[in-house]
């Protein structure tokens, strides 16, 4: 299928997504439909010249960061052109023996990496992972791979390997099959959500989501969560592959993740979360500005100063619904 | 603040969708009169006013002005402010004659006025507000009042009706939360409210009640300079003008905090003992204020109840605290709350650590009093102090610290006062004193999170203070005050006015 039409594909699965309550499913309302739409249509901003801003005022901000960033990190995965190069040469740059670890079909597993080699036209890399066997990689999985900070490793003569993940119906059914082992195995610096922590964490974990099924069965869910999407580093366990990371907009820490998170998509959940968006002027960034805050008027201004000083004349297109009562948008992007 | 569900916010989104404003205006001719009066009256005074002899009765005047404007009361409690306001007001007419005769009939003219409305019937604003609910289906309905320290007589006024006793009674604040109604009944012109109870209705249907006279127009704009295209994104309350003559605005209560700031030093009484620091002034919510210590490392502690219960309970510095924020003082127990229970820790050792904490800090005082803090300092950096400053020398002798942070600076003054002998001793003892106080503050920390928990926080929410009972029986009470405005200015105030609060409702 072409890019566009995947894409398309994936905003309409977005209708059957539903949500649980008291033992209920229902469709999810169209306000949450339409953040995962901008989301997802907010990837297909071309990233040449400048990074693009969006600045919501909402009626409350209670699960616009999530829907938003779901929708960027499905729409991501799916038209995401992965480049290994940089990942290759970094496997290439290590010597034979190194101690390493290979995340594949969902299992971790520890070995030795012996070299790469031409194979049929392409790169191979071989790892050691069972005394007597060897197996050899094509060079996409090269990201899967990472260095185990021991010295030796003591090979079994059999590794099932640990299951990584559980996959959970939901994030089986919205990631292409061909993609999700990436998006569960690997990590990527897509998303950083800067807000009330302690709501966000309870945002995550409320609803069960689930993509109803298009057949004549519609009593069947594939069930999950928002986590399962998001894959916030915060809620996961450690070294686990994650794709979003939160950090709590009133500590003073925040300006210590400067030189060490570099996301595709910063968002700003709330003006508390704004005050920090020095740090990040190289990112893609989302405001989201609840209007019953108490420094909603505060923040508008800085957010219209934002535009008058950095706008780009040139318009941007997006491919959105109609927006919602309540909702107020603007777009733009920053001029180099 | 619970998370609510998608539900739960899928109302929300409807209100936006489907929510429909109606104004409703009162006439009331004689009181309309009197609104003209006061305002016609209080303008002639022109400089004047600011006087000390006519301020306070025209904040009597403007605040009854506003009551009556903005809560629907019943006609007795009405009838009595009236009657009040005019016992109040001739009291003085007297003396207006002798002192300034000029304004003797205007103001005597004024108060015939309040004497005849006080004969009408007056809860005007209570009788529509029935009427118009009683056409309506009234579960989940609240009525919205400006200001919090109204809301109880309006629920007592509300009880009595049949129409109204199962309406919530809530400030506009508490329309922040992801709350929805059937109905919001909103007292006053609609620019009283901020933007978003309108722009982010908490209910289907707003029903505005307010004076004919007062202004009830109000256009809406969009937020952002260039949004994206939306339908009905402007919102226009439209009113009927013909019978204006009131600014909304000119009614609200003002809040001279720079009045409160010049009574506060008025009123100070200056001991050569006591001790003075940089203080910044915080109106409450309850027409009280506070002065709180300015110093940059200062802080209280504040209910942040945007948080989980668990992780309400934060220390912030006082430079920081935000308008609409809850902060915790102590009001009752007499004292600090920190130091009975830090000498219950210390236990019989406290007797001997705080005379010996009280010998080098007078000892100090005493040669500051001497030779003056220049010289002081100058003394202390001669003695090997690094940090000797003028506002070091001050924290130290004051009893609100216990040590310096480093010994070096310690030793400096104890060798300065003619300690230098017992000088790791006092440093021993000044180390158990900061750990007790620092035990202490968890102590506190613990009790006041556990009772926080326990605690119903709506009643806080809505009325803007709220008391705790500490069970340990040296916390006393400790009260959590809305802060509704903060003083830009920094003063020297005596540091015995510290943390308590206080009236701001001068005479």
């Amino acid at each position: 299928m072409a890019k566009k039409d995947e894409f398309d594909h994936l905003i309409r699965e977005f209708r059957r997504l539903s949500y649980q309550d008291e033992g209920k499913w229902f469709s999810l309302p169209a306000w949450a439909r339409f953040y995962l739409i901008l989301g997802a249509s907010l990837s297909t901003i071309k990233s040449d010249k400048g990074p693009f801003v969006v600045s919501l005022a909402v009626p409350t901000r209670t699960f616009v960061s999530l829907f938003i960033a779901s929708g960027v990190l499905l729409a991501r995965s799916l038209l995401s052109n992965e480049d290994m190069s940089e990942d290759l040469s970094r496997i290439k740059s290590l010597p034979t023996g190194t101690p390493v670890i290979i995340r594949d079909q969902n299992k971790k597993l520890k070995g030795i990496y012996l070299g790469f080699k031409e194979y049929q036209g392409n790169t191979v890399i071989g790892i050691k992972y069972e005394k007597g066997t060897e197996k050899w990689f094509s060079c996409e999985k090269a990201k899967r791979i990472e260095i185990l900070h021991q010295e030796s490793v003591r090979l079994p003569k059999h590794q099932s390997g640990r299951p990584v993940v559980n996959l959970s119906p939901l994030i089986k059914s919205v990631i292409n099959n061909s993609k999700l082992d990436d998006y569960v195995l690997c990590s990527k610096q897509e998303c950083l959500i800067i807000g009330p922590l302690n709501l966000l964490k309870n945002e995550i974990n409320l609803p069960s989501i689930a993509l109803r099924s298009d057949n004549q069965d519609r009593d069947n869910y594939s069930k999950g969560s928002i986590q399962d999407i998001l894959r916030v580093r915060q809620f996961l366990p450690r070294n686990a592959a994650y794709r979003t990371i939160v950090l709590p907009a009133r500590s003073k820490r925040v300006r210590s993740f400067r030189n060490t998170i570099n996301p595709y998509l910063t968002v700003f959940d709330g003006a508390n979360g704004l005050k920090w968006r020095g740090l990040w002027r190289s990112s893609n960034w989302v405001v989201i500005l609840d209007r019953t805050e108490r420094n909603f008027e505060i923040a508008i201004e800085q957010v219209n100063q934002e535009f008058v000083k950095y706008h780009d004349s040139k318009r941007i297109k997006l491919k959105i619904p109609k927006i919602p009562p309540g909702i107020e948008v603007m777009v733009y992007k920053v001029s180099k | 603040m619970m998370t609510k569900s998608i539900t739960n916010v899928d109302e929300i989104y409807l209100c936006c969708k489907k929510a429909d404003i109606n104004i409703h205006s009162i006439t009331f001719p004689e009181l309309r009169t009197l609104f003209i009066s006061i305002d016609r009256f209080i303008r002639s005074l022109g400089e004047i006013y600011e006087d000390p002899f006519w301020y306070p009765k025209m904040r009597l005047l403007k605040r009854y002005r506003f009551d009556i404007s903005a809560a629907p009361l019943t006609d007795v409690l009405l009838k009595r402010m009236t009657l009040d306001l005019f016992g109040t007001l001739k009291s003085y007419s007297s003396m207006i004659s002798l002192m300034y005769p000029d304004f003797s009939s205007p103001y005597s003219n004024l108060l015939d006025e309040i004497n005849k409305i006080s004969n009408l019937k007056l809860d005007r604003l209570l009788e529509e507000l029935s009427e118009v609910a009683n056409k309506e289906n009234l579960e989940r309905s609240a009525i919205v009042i400006k200001e919090s320290r109204l809301i109880p007589p309006v629920e007592k006024a509300a009880s009595k009706i049949k129409s109204l006793y199962r309406c919530d009674i809530v400030n506009f604040i508490n329309l922040r939360e992801d709350v929805c109604y059937n109905h919001l009944f909103i007292i006053g012109p609609p620019s009283w409210y901020p933007d978003f109870i309108f722009t982010s209705p908490r209910a289907r249907k707003l029903e505005i009640i307010k004076y004919s006279w007062i202004r009830g127009t109000r256009k809406l704009d969009n937020v952002f300079l260039k949004p994206l295209k939306q339908k009905g994104s402007v919102i226009n309350i439209s009113d009927i003008d013909d019978d204006v003559v009131i600014n909304p605005d000119d009614l609200l209560p003002t809040l001279d905090i720079s009045r409160i700031i010049a009574d506060v030093k008025n009123h100070a009484n200056y001991e050569e003992d006591d001790e003075y620091i940089n203080a910044r002034l915080f109106l409450l919510e309850g027409d009280l204020a506070v002065l709180l210590e300015a110093d940059e490392s200062s802080s209280v502690l504040v209910l942040d109840l945007d948080e989980d219960r668990s992780n309400s309970l934060i220390r912030v510095r006082t430079n920081d605290i935000e308008i609409g924020s809850f902060i915790l003082l102590r009001t009752s127990g007499g004292g600090d709350y920190i130091l009975p229970i830090a000498n219950r820790i210390m236990e019989d050792y406290s007797d001997i650590a705080r005379e010996r904490q009280k010998v080098w800090k007078e000892k100090l005082r005493g040669l500051v009093r001497q030779y003056g803090i220049i010289h002081v300092v100058s003394e202390l950096r001669q003695r090997g102090s690094t940090r000797a400053n003028e506002t070091n020398v001050r924290n130290w002798m004051s009893f609100r610290s216990i040590k310096t942070q480093d010994y070096i600076d310690f030793n400096a003054i104890m060798e300065f006062i003619g300690l230098n002998e017992s000088g790791e001793d006092y440093w021993k003892t000044m180390e158990v004193i900061d750990r007790a106080h620092k035990s202490a503050g968890f102590h506190i920390r613990k009790l006041l999170l556990e009772k926080v928990k326990k605690s119903n926080l709506e009643k806080l929410e809505r009325l803007g203070m709220m008391e705790f009972q500490i069970p340990d029986e040296d916390a006393g009470s400790i009260t959590a005050f809305r802060i509704i405005a903060i003083s830009d200015k920094v003063m020297q105030v005596s540091t015995i006015r510290i943390g308590y609060p206080f009236s701001a409702d001068f005479d």
